[in-house]
């Protein structure tokens, strides 16, 4: 079944929707979750979480790329979790890549200016960079998981995401933000 | 945890566009849609192998296998398939071909295990030799691509074979939610290295894959109704040692549930072999077979030999039909796969005998190592109580000894769970009691043996002090007579009998090294972010200790690379060190021996004698390192207690030599610092060597009853391993998944670990003038008054050495 005919059948409120979806993108919403949140349970629920959410939005949403709606939202309910959590067991991983991307974009949420600043350093991008970029900080991959699948060295992506933030926040500075 | 600023820019970045998310999805996230990719880099090597080049490659790969070398898997991607899906069939055509079908011994494999064999290798296991072997093929690949020297390899997985584990338990689950998904769970010490699922009625690799997140208990995938061949790879881990491997390999048939058709698990043991891997799927895993057997390729079927008999027991190879050929790394080329059948064929018939010219077990090592299990009867004693004197200086007792369990994990839950199961086996109660600082440890032992008491039955050591007392004044008992008895197993691999045979002293064996010791070895620590901006130019250092090229040179190179000010205006330095026994450790690894024994057993000073010129240029490096102008001593800038590291903390030198009872101390060492091996005296030194400077084990001459301490002793060092894992995650301050290039440099220095007699028979000053004219007067460094000094210092202490050597001598 494509993407289309998943998304007709939510328009056409038939629960089948989230059966095929499931089917066809539970694994990536699930390591994604996981990636976050690095517990089965809480990546279950979330992933739950998503199907439900995408029921709520779709209608009136139409998605154009159905993985990649799905994936935002796995992510904003897995990392809205994560807070929400306290956890004990940290994740440390996705707490320092937070932290490194927080000091290269400002703390601004609903800024469609600097939304689309973001996107459009990013296209300009090279290729690899913007590839391990938001597989880093969007995605969650650790570096060793980057590392291994772009053929690099583990050093050589954190050089690489070093060079990357530190671009983008001139980019943003230059562009009068403050980070 | 994340603050505001931080959720805001981690929610921010989470409105780029579609198109740019799924550009950096990997492929196993994209959904189904990466098989193509495969199928396509498959076929083009299927073309590649049948053309003309394909028996000039196979004939190189054989001649690279004969060779007898490796590449040494760790060091290399871990899928052959790169992301990104960006590579799709050419043709409809060329995407429908169907890939050739599986040999038919897997469908004719016997549903039953099959034993191959294993050797402990821990102590003879030098995963630097393996590295060397990659280096030298240079090939044109087939594909009108030259391949640079270290370019032309093998996706293949190195075994390290160790002790027997429980082999894990594997399930397969239809999972009633998200239908179509097999998992597979094990015990935590079990990595899942690889998992491979071959769809039989499609003829396609549906993944093959290793991930990160999955690896410790559970992998999942798409699995759709239809037949499938699945092969996991699994490795037991051992401490820092990822050892013994299984091979597993099943036949599924999927419907509405999953059903078992055929299991297959290709396991080691060690009652037979004197080594053995399952992972025999690849050339050029085959070669990573090392220390001992011997393996055959005859007419494209291996072989494996039986050390003992000669014989050729039946062994079947369990794998996917391929090879994968990983592309150099300096080149675009991705990585690609061939079909194994086409590689038998194009095989030159003949035999190829494989043996690693490296370690090769001595008979003395052959199994069996122990001759008892944790669940035999306790033995009978009148003995209830064991108790142990430790010098609370060198051991924390919360290191070896826990009183209550812990919830949660971590190292005080292994070391109760080992604790209680230890007692348990040879029904003891196992005491420890506090002997107190190096001064006085000796003194209370000496009293309470010399009395004729019998409260305490080991005596954990300081690592120097009070040591040569304790061995000449017969306190402590000959472990390799304990070892003739059978009541201890020195030949087993928890036993570190190397060291104990180069501390002995006139033929006995006072002091023993076993796993129940924590490891503390020195070691040199750098800082990550420092080294950042250098990784391109010069390279990862993890790689160069990998690529056996750490030198003293290379590392002078490092620590030259620093030096000035920072932005905020400090000084910053390129190499600090805290002097003393920090220094000396350079000695023992640059392969100098300092005290060597002659034919007679009497133990003299060979590091002068012998070794005279290198040890010299060691000090000269070592002189040239500390008196850079970019070094820090913190000996010499010392200002109040504990004020070590407070340069080093600061982020403010590079390279910093440290030991692991310092370094776990560091606060976000994870986050900041990569640990290495001392380095090697040059290139051409075979191996590192890592001085082992934490205290010793010695049985006392007044148990009653030998062979239940050591029973006991065995069972503690035997069942150390988790307790080793916990260890070195607290060692590093993070989870050895997420450090592992880390954890491997512990293990390569603890399968490197080395001591000396100078470290053991140190006490009242004797050793202390070749400590002070080598390193303690560094800043004096005169290569002439030095080597006089040395020399005067090595006729001293070698009188002093024959001493007390004639005192215990065997007559």
């Amino acid at each position: 079944m494509t993407d289309q005919e998943i998304i007709d059948l939510y328009f056409a409120r038939d629960e089948q929707a989230l059966f095929e979806t499931q089917k066809r993108y539970g694994a990536s919403c699930m390591r994604t979750a996981m990636r976050i949140l690095d517990s089965r349970p809480d990546a279950e629920e979330c992933v739950n979480d998503t199907w439900l959410k995408a029921w709520n939005s779709i209608p009136p949403e139409r998605p154009n790329v159905l993985a990649a709606f799905l994936c935002r939202i796995a992510r904003n309910l897995a990392i809205t979790r994560y807070r929400a959590l306290h956890r004990l067991k940290r994740n440390r991983d996705l707490e320092l890549s937070i932290t490194e991307l927080s000091e290269c974009i400002p703390a601004k949420e609903e800024d469609d200016t600097l939304q689309h600043l973001i996107d459009s350093f990013l296209r300009g991008a090279g290729e690899l960079d913007r590839r391990l970029f938001l597989g880093r900080y969007f995605h969650n991959y650790t570096v060793r998981r980057l590392a291994a699948a772009y053929g690099l060295s583990e050093n050589a992506v954190s050089l690489r995401l070093f060079k990357t933030r530190e671009k983008l926040r001139a980019y943003l500075e230059k562009e009068g933000y403050s980070i | 945890m994340i603050n505001e600023k931080g959720f805001a820019a981690y929610n921010a970045l989470g409105h780029v566009t579609d198109d740019l998310i799924m550009d950096a999805l990997l492929p196993e996230d994209q959904g189904a849609t990466s098989a193509p990719v495969k199928e396509k880099r498959t076929r083009r090597l299927i073309s590649f192998f049948e053309n003309g080049w394909s028996v000039a490659i196979i004939c190189a790969l054989v001649a690279v296998t004969v060779m007898g070398g490796i590449i040494w898997a760790g060091n290399q991607p871990e899928s052959p398939f790169p992301p990104g899906g960006t590579v799709a069939p050419d043709t409809e055509e060329e995407a429908s071909e169907s890939l050739p079908p599986l040999p038919p011994s897997i469908e004719d494999t016997p549903n039953e295990d099959r034993v191959i064999g294993v050797r402990d290798l821990r102590h003879t296991y030098e995963p630097v030799k393996f590295l060397a072997w990659s280096r030298d093929v240079t090939e044109e690949n087939g594909m009108g691509q030259e391949v640079t020297a270290d370019g032309l390899g093998f996706y293949g997985t190195m075994t390290q074979s160790s002790k027997m584990p429980e082999l894990p338990e594997v399930s397969f689950i239809k999972n009633e939610e998200l239908e179509g998904f097999f998992g597979i769970s094990h015990q935590r010490d079990h990595i899942m290295e690889r998992v491979t699922v071959y769809d039989m009625s499609m003829n396609e690799v549906l993944t093959d894959t290793v991930d990160d997140d999955w690896s410790y208990s559970q992998c999942m995938g798409a699995l759709p109704e239809g037949r499938y061949y699945v092969s996991l790879y699994v490795t037991h881990k051992e401490g820092n040692h990822h050892s013994c491997a299984s091979d597993y390999a099943y036949l599924l048939n999927v419907t509405d549930s999953i059903e078992i058709t055929k299991s297959c698990t290709v396991k080691t043991d060690r009652d037979k072999y004197q080594w053995g891997t399952t992972n025999c799927r690849f050339i050029a895993t085959l070669t990573s077979t090392v220390a001992g057997a011997v393996l055959e390729i005859d007419d494209g079927a291996w072989m494996l030999t039986n050390l003992d008999t000669g014989d050729h027991p039946d062994f079947f190879v369990l794998e996917l039909p391929y090879i994968f050929l990983m592309p150099s790394s300096s080149t675009d080329h991705a990585w690609a796969s061939v079909p194994l059948e086409f590689s038998w064929e194009t095989t030159p018939p003949g035999r190829y005998r494989l043996t690693y010219t490296g370690t090769e077990p001595t008979e003395g090592e052959a199994y069996p190592f122990y001759d008892f299990e944790i669940d035999d009867p306790p033995l009978q004693s009148d003995v209830h109580t064991l108790t142990f004197l430790y010098c609370s200086d060198t051991f924390l007792r919360d290191d070896y000894f826990v009183e209550e369990q812990h919830d949660g994990g971590g190292l005080s839950s292994a070391i109760y769970e080992r604790e209680m199961m230890v007692e348990q086996a040879v029904d003891l109660d196992l005491l420890f009691h506090d002997g107190g600082d190096f001064l006085n440890y000796g003194d209370e032992l000496k009293t309470s043996v010399l009395a004729g008491d019998d409260t305490y039955a080991v005596v954990m050591t300081h690592n120097a002090y009070g040591m040569t007392d304790l061995m000449t004044a017969s306190i402590l008992t000959d472990l390799a007579e304990m070892n003739e008895r059978h009541e201890i197993h020195l030949n087993a691999g928890y036993w570190d009998k190397a060291i104990m045979e180069d501390v002995s002293l006139g033929g006995h064996m006072y002091v023993g090294y076993n796993d129940f010791l924590l490891p503390n070895h020195h070691m040199v620590v750098f800082n990550q972010s420092m080294y950042a901006p250098y990784v391109d130019a010069e390279g990862n250092l993890y790689d160069h200790v990998r690529a056996g090229d750490w030198t003293l040179e290379k590392m002078a190179d490092v620590a030259a690379l620093i030096s000035g000010q920072n932005a905020d205006g400090e000084t910053v330095y390129g190499f600090g060190s805290n002097g003393g026994q920090q220094l000396f450790a350079f000695v023992p690894a640059g392969g100098v021996k300092v005290v060597d024994k002659k034919d007679d057993g009497i133990p003299y000073v060979a590091g002068v004698a012998d070794n005279h010129d290198q040890w010299v240029s060691l000090i000269e490096w070592v002189y040239d390192l500390c008196n850079a102008d970019n070094a820090y001593d913190w000996q010499e800038n010392l200002v109040s207690p504990g004020q070590n590291h407070t340069i080093l903390s600061s982020g403010r030198v590079l390279l910093s030599l440290t030991s692991i009872s310092e370094y776990r101390n560091l606060q976000d060492r994870a986050m900041t610092y990569g640990v290495l091996p001392y380095p090697k005296y040059d290139k051409a030194q075979a191996d590192y060597h890592t001085l082992y400077y934490g205290g010793m084990l010695g049985v006392t001459t007044t148990v009653r009853d030998t062979a239940v301490v050591g029973r006991t002793l065995d069972l503690l060092a035997r069942h150390a391993n988790p307790v080793h894992t916990a260890f070195a995650e607290t060692v590093l301050g993070t989870s050895a998944k997420d450090a592992p290039d880390d954890i491997q440099m512990l293990e390569i220095m603890e399968t490197s670990q080395t001591s000396d007699l100078i470290f053991v028979a140190y006490d009242q000053g004797y050793g202390d003038p070749l400590f002070n004219c080598m390193f303690r007067r560094l800043t004096a460094w005169n290569k002439e008054q030095t080597a006089e000094a040395m020399q005067l210092a090595a006729n001293q202490y070698d009188r002093y050495l024959e001493k007390i050597h004639k005192r215990v001598a065997v007559e």
